[in-house]
């Protein structure tokens, strides 16, 4: 049994009551001094710590709406906290702020770092690649078309090549379930990319690299493919959930709506997982195959690139080579896997396309013009 | 052992209201009539607004974004808790579990209607005209909640306005604004606020909202001029110049009369702590953010006063349930519109 000394509100009025507060093992007893005194006793069980962080005060609520509330201040308050060490209070901040901080501090930046690979390698890129499926392809060609605007203005169109691209992209007899709709930009990327729903661009950069039709052909199978398996739906569904988590993180929750709004997300630099990647390699071997396409052309493709990237041409070209290849899986790696499946093929001849070749010929006609590189 | 507590944040303040504590320590309950004003100051530190703020981060991230109520809920809890009117604390009694469900319908909300905007033509036309109901719901919803969870000395705030009037409002102000492009939005602000106020409650004592439209306007007008003239270094005095016309439009009605809240912010102390935080942010590469939101912190509250005329110690509960519409809570967040009155 102690006495110790508290201020004690009754919830109907702000006037201060002083009271002797007497502890027992289960209960604490009080009397208010009011003009007719009434006696409290509160059981621990009931009393509910609401101080939340202040340490030298402690505000216990007590009893339904509108509650009482009784304060006890400094060694009065230690002293009630060391006899009833088991009231109820909010739990982890009272044992985070009572902690060690440094203990604190180094283990939730563990902890943080932790999550934060987790989420962005393995539960965001998991929940897209289950939640994509559910989306109807119309919605991703719809969506698809929407964001077209937003590049098409940056890109310089080549009109004339694009038709001929489309012309290739028939004659070597590609079909696919998604309205598939051919560019060709003037800009001396080396490199081409997919959108959702069906829209392939092609830099001039990339064509000026290539010596045979059956190249261009392959990287067609490969952007295909990222198309067919909406990859690029995926790594956008990808990106926009670590925005959100990004968001979230910093509280920043009014940026998400100017992220969504704004689209936020640049297709052309989207990094698609090397799973991806290599998913549309095998995928465009086997276009090719079914096609009757020699699929050394996507294995020249990628010697080509690879001596490009290797070679200083242009340091400014060097920096988008690598950009390219960062994302994919390490180019010599890739000639590897798809020279021991070519091989496996058993097949060595293959029909010459000479319509393809001309319209090929007449892609790689004329020059690319200095990329703007934002 | 460890800095932000080393250089305690209450350091910083004048030590007018220490000897007052030693003062009102004894406060009985003879009802008497004080000669100081009741002093509202914050004594939160940096330290523990840095446990709250890593504890909050981890969790969020962990969760993948759910926890954010509760993480907004130990903020409030933080800033509340450590604000003390006289010798006593505010108490909010707001919950993650409340938030979490205005936390739910908001995304549901948000989520459908950016699939809208994306897939279809109309959709933005729709975003924009939900837009319009959604923004004055999230500020009614907010302030609304924020004030039925918080008490005083056990006695709660309450507020009894009506959603509809406050869109009435809404939405002849912002019209009105709409078509003088944007030169009525102080009355417009000083309107909204006014319906707020005036159907806030402390106990029996109503709080109301005096200010003038045109006042503000002549201060946004020319507190526009003058930082464009300074190169922005007027930009303290204009922040003082609109914590003062908040506060003091602020009036208290009790049952002695009526008073107005007092704010005793000045230019120079603003210019003060903007500067001191900038350099300790500088300097620290940006870990400083906790002792700066604390110094900040007090900057505004520890500059408010409300008049002792007003009996603190007469407060009554009177015949209230605890209640609060809490969906629009997580609105005002969502859009970054949160209608704060700064305490």
């Amino acid at each position: 049994m102690a006495n110790l000394q508290g201020i004690y509100y009754d919830g109907k009025t702000s006037k201060a009551h002083s009271v002797d507060i007497i502890l027992n093992a289960n209960t604490i007893q009080f009397d208010a001094k009011y003009a007719d005194p009434q006696k409290h006793i509160w059981s621990i069980g009931e009393m509910e710590d609401i101080g939340f962080t202040a340490s030298d005060t402690l505000q216990i609520k007590y009893g339904d709406f509108p509650h009482q509330t009784l304060i006890l201040k400094g060694e009065n308050a230690r002293r009630f906290h060391q006899f009833y060490p088991e009231l109820k209070k909010d739990p982890i901040f009272h044992r985070v702020l009572k902690g060690n901080l440094f203990k604190v501090v180094f283990a939730s930046l563990f902890l943080l770092i932790g999550t934060v690979l987790f989420n962005i390698y393995v539960l965001v890129p998991y929940v897209s690649e289950k939640a994509v499926v559910l989306v109807p392809k119309q919605a991703e060609i719809t969506m698809g078309e929407r964001m077209w605007p937003l590049y098409e203005a940056n890109l310089n169109i080549n009109e004339q090549k694009s038709q001929q691209l489309n012309a290739f992209f028939e004659e070597v007899g590609f079909e696919s379930q998604y309205p598939v709709e051919l560019y060709v930009s003037d800009l001396e990327h080396v490199n081409a990319f997919a959108m959702p729903g069906g829209k392939i661009v092609v830099f001039q950069g990339i064509l000026d690299l290539m010596d045979s039709w059956e190249e261009l052909a392959g990287l067609l199978g490969h952007e295909l493919a990222h198309v067919e398996k909406r990859h690029s739906f995926k790594s956008i569904c990808a990106s926009l959930s670590s925005y959100l988590l990004v968001s979230v993180m910093t509280s920043d929750v009014g940026g998400i709506t100017a992220v969504i709004l704004e689209s936020g997300i640049n297709v052309q630099n989207l990094v698609h997982s090397r799973s991806h990647e290599k998913e549309a390699d095998e995928v465009s071997l086997a276009y090719l195959q079914e096609l009757n396409v020699d699929p050394n052309g996507l294995v020249e493709l990628f010697e080509a690139m690879q001596a490009y990237s290797e070679n200083d041409i242009v340091s400014a070209d060097v920096a988008q080579a690598l950009e390219f290849l960062s994302s994919h899986p390490a180019t010599a790696n890739r000639i590897a896997y798809l020279t021991n499946a070519i091989e496996k093929t058993n097949k060595t001849n293959y029909p010459e396309n000479e319509d393809a070749a001309i319209l090929f010929e007449q892609l790689k006609q004329g020059k690319s013009i200095d990329a703007f590189i934002p | 052992m460890y800095l932000p507590t080393l250089i305690n944040p209450i350091l910083f303040n004048n030590t007018k209201f220490i000897h007052m504590n030693s003062n009102t320590t004894f406060r009985e309950e003879t009802g008497s009539t004080r000669l100081s004003n009741h002093q509202i100051r914050f004594d939160g530190t940096a330290g523990r607004y840095f446990g709250i703020w890593i504890v909050n981060l981890v969790l969020t991230i962990l969760s993948l974004g759910l926890y954010y109520p509760w993480a907004k809920t130990n903020l409030r809890k933080f800033i509340w808790n450590e604000t003390r009117l006289n010798d006593d604390k505010f108490v909010y009694h707001g919950t993650g579990q409340e938030l979490f469900k205005g936390f739910i319908i908001t995304y549901a909300a948000l989520f459908a209607l950016m699939t809208l905007v994306y897939f279809t033509n109309w959709g933005i036309i729709l975003f924009y005209l939900a837009l319009i109901v959604i923004v004055p719901f999230a500020m009614f919803g907010s302030w609304k909640y924020k004030m039925t969870r918080t008490s005083w000395r056990g006695i709660f705030f309450t507020f009894d306005g009506d959603f509809q009037e406050f869109l009435k409002i809404w939405f002849v102000h912002g019209l009105l604004t709409l078509v003088t492009f944007g030169i009525y939005g102080a009355w417009a602000w000083v309107k909204l606020r006014q319906y707020l106020f005036a159907h806030t409650k402390i106990g029996q004592n109503r709080l109301d909202f005096v200010g003038e439209g045109g006042e503000l306007f002549g201060l946004n007008l020319l507190g526009g001029i003058l930082m464009m003239i300074t190169l922005y270094i007027y930009t303290p005095w204009f922040i003082k110049d609109r914590f003062n016309f908040a506060v003091n439009n602020t009036v208290i009605k009790h049952p002695n009369g009526e008073d107005r809240l007092i704010s005793n912010l000045t230019g120079g102390k603003v210019f003060e702590v903007m500067i001191v935080n900038f350099l300790l942010l500088v300097v620290t590469a940006g870990l400083a953010f906790p002792l700066t939101f604390v110094r900040s912190r007090q900057m505004f509250t520890d500059h408010l006063e409300i008049p002792a005329n007003v009996n603190l110690d007469l407060l009554e509960q009177g015949d209230i349930k605890q209640e609060g519409g809490n969906v629009g809570d997580e609105m005002v967040d969502a859009f970054d519109l949160d209608f704060d009155m700064g305490f």
